[in-house]
């Protein structure tokens, strides 16, 4: 796709993913889940959510799973603040957008 | 490329991190491989990509500038070196090994930064290329060595002597112009394990992958033309395989059923990695001067690992059908020590040095006491850990 998905975009993507779990879901989850909707290497996950969790935006807490460690992500009070946010910022964006493209605006 | 392979590899790469983010770095990646299932490593770290390039992001993500330790860790010429462990047909294999095959040089260098997508298909158009040579390359040494099969089928009948094997073979001497026809199999032999004994390996430089199987063998790649590849009976009732190639793509694969020996002692006195598989063996002494050293799921008794330069990784380690683990040494002096163990943390005596830390995981259960098994570990970066795996 010609189009690029710019880190803003991709904070969006990921917050939205991570929000879907009440309690939180782990990298490789949130790596297919993106996928499904989003074109991407798999590598490229880690650092935005490294970023995210410095922002603030995510938590984590480590859970043992088959006797190995588990990292869960959890979208925090911030974080959803942001994601809606960015909602509203991307329905105007996109309506504009869709309008020029369907030669409503003149 | 296995796990433990991708990550050591990604660790170099990620050098110029703190140790600290370095390790959640690694974490989070060993989880991921987990989490998409033991038996899809090789996918797995196809899919994740070159680790260089996963490196690249993770260090512009931690804001350090990845060309300033690119430049001198990972450029173009290393790249090579660092993927063709994916594609052998034989076992495990250790990280920086296997030389660059010959073909290789007529394959572009896949872009670095286009589209994942993109990449991803030039890489598998690429390693293709590479698996259709290595085929090839394969199919020409076993009708090769069908010329000079007799010789060894004559040298297996006497089987209770020792099979000396200088079997450099007819192509690899010829001084000049033939080194590329160096990459597959220079040597293969068959190992006499009836008296058991001490297995010896002895290398001066290259990488050593055992894997398990239900004949003793050995093979050897990618020697130096002036190199002596020995096999013969020590005093002891031991056996010793002795390499002297100077070559640091020099590659052997030993194959040994279970407790095919009672000891093993593997030394590689200047340089490369040393991959122990799923070795089941009483006793294992490995050394390398230079390199990493790690393992698969493996079952002894007494371990002796030690790498002057470089770090060791050990998928796990467990008791055997008829030994218990005892004594388990890991010497990284200048690395890193991770690994996991079969017997719960209140079964160990442990002997730790690790200046930058430790982690260590355990899914104990109380009540058990008796410290019977002793476990020494000297590391200069963080040590990992984990019990009752």
């Amino acid at each position: 796709m010609a189009i690029n998905t710019g880190a803003a975009l991709l904070d969006a993507i990921v917050l939205a993913v991570v929000a879907r779990e009440e309690h939180g879901t782990y990298g490789y989850k949130i790596t297919q889940e993106v996928r499904q909707v989003l074109d991407l290497s798999e590598s490229t996950l880690y650092p935005v959510l490294r970023r995210l969790q410095k922002d603030g935006c995510l938590t984590v807490r480590d859970e043992a799973f088959n006797g190995r460690n588990r990292r869960y992500y959890q979208v925090t009070e911030a974080g959803r603040t942001r994601l809606e946010q960015f909602r509203v910022e991307w329905d105007a964006y996109t309506s504009q957008i869709n309008k020029l493209f369907k030669g409503e605006l003149s | 490329m296995r796990k433990y392979a991708y990550l050591a590899r990604l660790e170099e790469l990620l050098a110029a991190l703190p140790a600290s983010e370095r390790q959640e770095a690694l974490n989070y990646y060993e989880e991921y491989f987990d989490a998409a299932g033991n038996e899809q490593e090789e996918k797995t770290a196809e899919e994740l990509g070159d680790p260089a390039e996963v490196a690249r992001k993770i260090l512009e993500g931690e804001g350090i500038d990845p060309e300033t330790p690119q430049e001198t860790s990972h450029p173009a010429p290393e790249e090579p070196r660092v993927q063709p462990p994916v594609t052998p047909p034989i076992g495990p294999e250790p990280p920086a090994s296997e030389g660059a095959e010959p073909d290789e040089a007529a394959v572009p260098p896949p872009p670095q930064k286009k589209p994942a997508r993109n990449t991803r298909r030039i890489w598998m158009i690429f390693w293709l290329l590479v698996i259709l040579a290595l085929v090839i390359q394969i199919g020409v040494l076993l009708l090769g060595l069908r010329g000079q099969g007799r010789a060894s089928a004559s040298m297996e009948v006497a089987e209770s002597m020792a099979v000396s094997g200088t079997a450099e073979s007819e192509p690899v001497p010829q001084p000049t112009g033939n080194l590329e026809a160096a990459g597959p199999v220079v040597y293969s032999g068959t190992l006499d394990t009836s008296d058991k004994g001490v297995l010896y390996v002895t290398l001066t430089r290259g990488n050593v992958t055992f894997s398990t199987g239900d004949a003793a063998t050995v093979e050897v790649r990618n020697v130096d033309v002036n190199s002596t590849v020995d096999y013969s009976q020590t005093v002891d009732n031991g056996y010793a395989f002795v390499c002297d190639s100077t070559d640091p793509d020099t590659h052997v694969t030993i194959t040994l059923p279970a407790n095919a020996f009672d000891r093993l002692e593997v030394h590689i006195g200047n340089s490369g990695a040393i991959e122990l598989g799923n070795l089941q063996i009483r006793e294992i002494d490995a050394f390398t001067a230079s390199g990493p050293i790690q393992s698969g799921k493996m079952q002894t008794e007494n371990l002796n690992i030690v790498t002057a330069i470089g770090n060791i990784w050990l998928e796990k380690v467990s008791n055997g059908g008829t030994y218990q683990v005892r004594d388990v040494c890991l010497q990284a002096p200048n690395g890193y020590v991770a690994a996991n163990f079969s017997a719960p943390r209140s079964e160990w005596k442990t002997d730790i040095t690790a200046p930058e830390g430790m982690v260590e995981t355990s899914e104990d259960t109380a009540g058990e006491t008796t410290k019977m098994r002793s476990l020494q570990v000297v590391a200069a970066n963080t040590v990992k850990l984990q019990y009752g795996v």
